[in-house]
């Protein structure tokens, strides 16, 4: 049997579907022929992680979003009258999750003066920072201690396989009962999922009852695999709470980063802002998520964090939160 | 077709908005996640899977109910992302219908123009998983076979029937895409020192 016959059988062989006389001649080809055999495994490992591809589910206000357009599209073509003297044909009902809205006051939203004093700006991480880089903080718009805090011990990018020491406090404002904090299904943002390993991957890491300015501290090692940006979410969730949550983006590198690294800005969403931030200066990044629920379409909502990614992406800055502080600052490459 | 998928296609083609909304909520995770594999970014597959259900909603009194509703919204998806990718790079595109087979393979010439050169793999790499950075390393055409067999886990007769084309070719044309397929993962490992 030639190669070129072999090849073309190959998919055919892996299902199982040759006549039996056409395995045997496969299979004596492949125990004569490595680079054949070669192929074979190739493609056969090719073909299996496809299958362990694991689906990807839409975005909770997706039905709503076809709605919009099917229902646009519908405006559109009634004459003004026609909607005004038309009842509206029976509307569906979206079912949408209950919520807790998170509205934020104006007193919060006001900048003080005194939160552009530089003397008052404080450096919330401290640490090194690779060779021909500065950060140099830009303002300090927020004090108040979240109810979850990441912070990392781990000190320099990390390489793959190293491990990085997490600590996840808790010291909730409130009294929880059936507390846990769950780590999520980490996604990567800028590289693979499956490359990364967390001890409790997509599920509860503890779990207890807490009163209110108790302090608990979780330790989370994670390790990586394959180079990257990982991003992982981390609540904390219990009875009648309306839930809260972090961000964490962890950049793992293939190797020893020593040269000066360009940062790319443009139209990025907060998550590409930031996890484009830990991977070009090697830094764990953790951002806030007060709120995670899906929300309904057209409610207006608010969160610090998103006020401060809104003025940041305004001005070209990043940001990150540490012990209860929103660090806002400015990345320079030289 | 099922009883239950018929007594639901009726009540769309009557109009009934209930009956459509019980039809995306159905099929939305698996047309979400078609398109996700075929293009690789959640604001994409959004969009895409999102004109698949404008689309559905508007051909649905057409619809002949000749096939699954699920193998006619795959059709519908794989559409929607070629004429997005046409619309988009303004090559000549393979649209499932007016696909040419050559003695080379199908508009082999065309479909390899628009694939990505290794620069664009390795940022590929940097935005996805390592396979999902393969699958959409590959030429549209070969993209959509992959994804429809493998992702959709569609039978060889149904894909056969949604492309147009013999069962034959089906498989000799999956094989090939496979077999690229592999070599665009091989090749990345190796770029990507992994």
């Amino acid at each position: 049997m030639r190669c070129q016959q072999a090849l073309d059988r190959l998919s055919d062989y892996i299902e199982g579907t040759v006549s039996p006389p056409m395995q045997i001649a496969l299979e004596n080809h492949f125990a004569e022929c490595p680079s054949c055999a070669r192929e074979l495994a190739s493609l056969r490992e090719c073909l299996s992680l496809l299958q362990q591809l694991e689906p990807v589910d839409p975005p909770a206000d997706f039905r709503a979003k076809v709605w919009a357009r099917i229902e646009a599209q519908e405006q559109a073509a009634v004459p003004w009258w026609r909607a005004l003297l038309d009842r509206p044909a029976q509307r569906v009902r979206v079912a949408a999750t209950a919520v807790a809205l998170v509205v934020f006051t104006a007193a919060a939203l006001l900048l003080p003066k005194s939160a552009f004093d530089k003397s008052a700006i404080k450096l919330g991480y401290d640490w090194p920072l690779p060779q021909g880089f500065a950060a140099k903080p830009a303002a300090d718009l927020f004090t108040g201690r979240p109810d979850l805090v990441v912070s990392s011990r781990s000190k320099s990018p990390l390489a793959v396989g190293e491990e990085a020491a997490l600590v996840l406090e808790v010291q909730p404002k409130q009294d929880l009962k059936d507390a846990r904090i769950v780590v999520v299904r980490p996604e990567g943002l800028l590289s693979s999922t499956r490359g990364i390993s967390i001890p409790y991957g997509g599920r509860i890491i503890w779990q207890g009852s807490l009163k209110a300015g108790d302090i608990v501290s979780v330790p989370l090692n994670i390790s990586a695999r394959t180079p990257g940006v990982y991003r992982l979410l981390i609540r904390l969730e219990a009875a009648d709470y309306p839930g809260y949550g972090c961000r964490v983006f962890v950049p793992v590198t293939a190797s020893e980063r020593t040269e000066a690294v360009t940062f790319i800005s443009g139209n990025l969403s907060m998550d590409e802002l930031l996890a484009r931030t830990a991977l070009a200066t090697g830094i764990i990044v953790a951002s806030d998520l007060s709120s995670q629920r899906p929300l309904p379409v057209n409610i207006p909502v608010t969160t610090p964090g998103r006020v401060v990614s809104q003025i940041c992406s305004q001005r070209g800055l990043a940001w990150s939160v540490s012990d209860g502080v929103y660090n806002i600052y400015e990345v320079e490459y030289k | 077709m099922r009883q239950d998928e018929k007594r639901l296609l009726e009540r769309c083609k009557r109009g009934d908005k209930e009956a459509f909304n019980e039809l995306v909520k159905r099929y939305e995770k698996q047309v979400y996640n078609m398109a996700y594999r075929l293009t690789g970014n959640r604001d994409d597959a959004e969009d895409i899977a999102s004109e698949t259900f404008v689309r559905a909603y508007n051909a649905i009194r057409k619809f002949r109910g000749d096939s699954a509703l699920s193998t006619w919204l795959f059709r519908i998806t794989t559409n929607v992302y070629l004429d997005e990718r046409k619309r988009r790079n303004a090559h000549p595109q393979s649209s499932l219908e007016s696909c040419l087979e050559t003695p080379d393979g199908p508009l082999k010439r065309q479909l390899e123009d628009s694939s990505p050169g290794p620069q664009e793999i390795a940022e590929e790499i940097e935005r996805s998983e390592l396979l999902q950075a393969a699958i959409n390393a590959l030429p549209e055409f070969q993209r959509v076979m992959i994804v429809l067999y493998h992702i959709q886990e569609l039978p060889y007769e149904e894909i056969a029937k949604m492309l147009n084309m013999p069962v034959g070719t089906v498989k000799s044309r999956l094989n090939r895409a496979r077999r690229a397929l592999r070599d665009k993962l091989l090749a990345q490992r190796e770029l990507f020192g992994a």
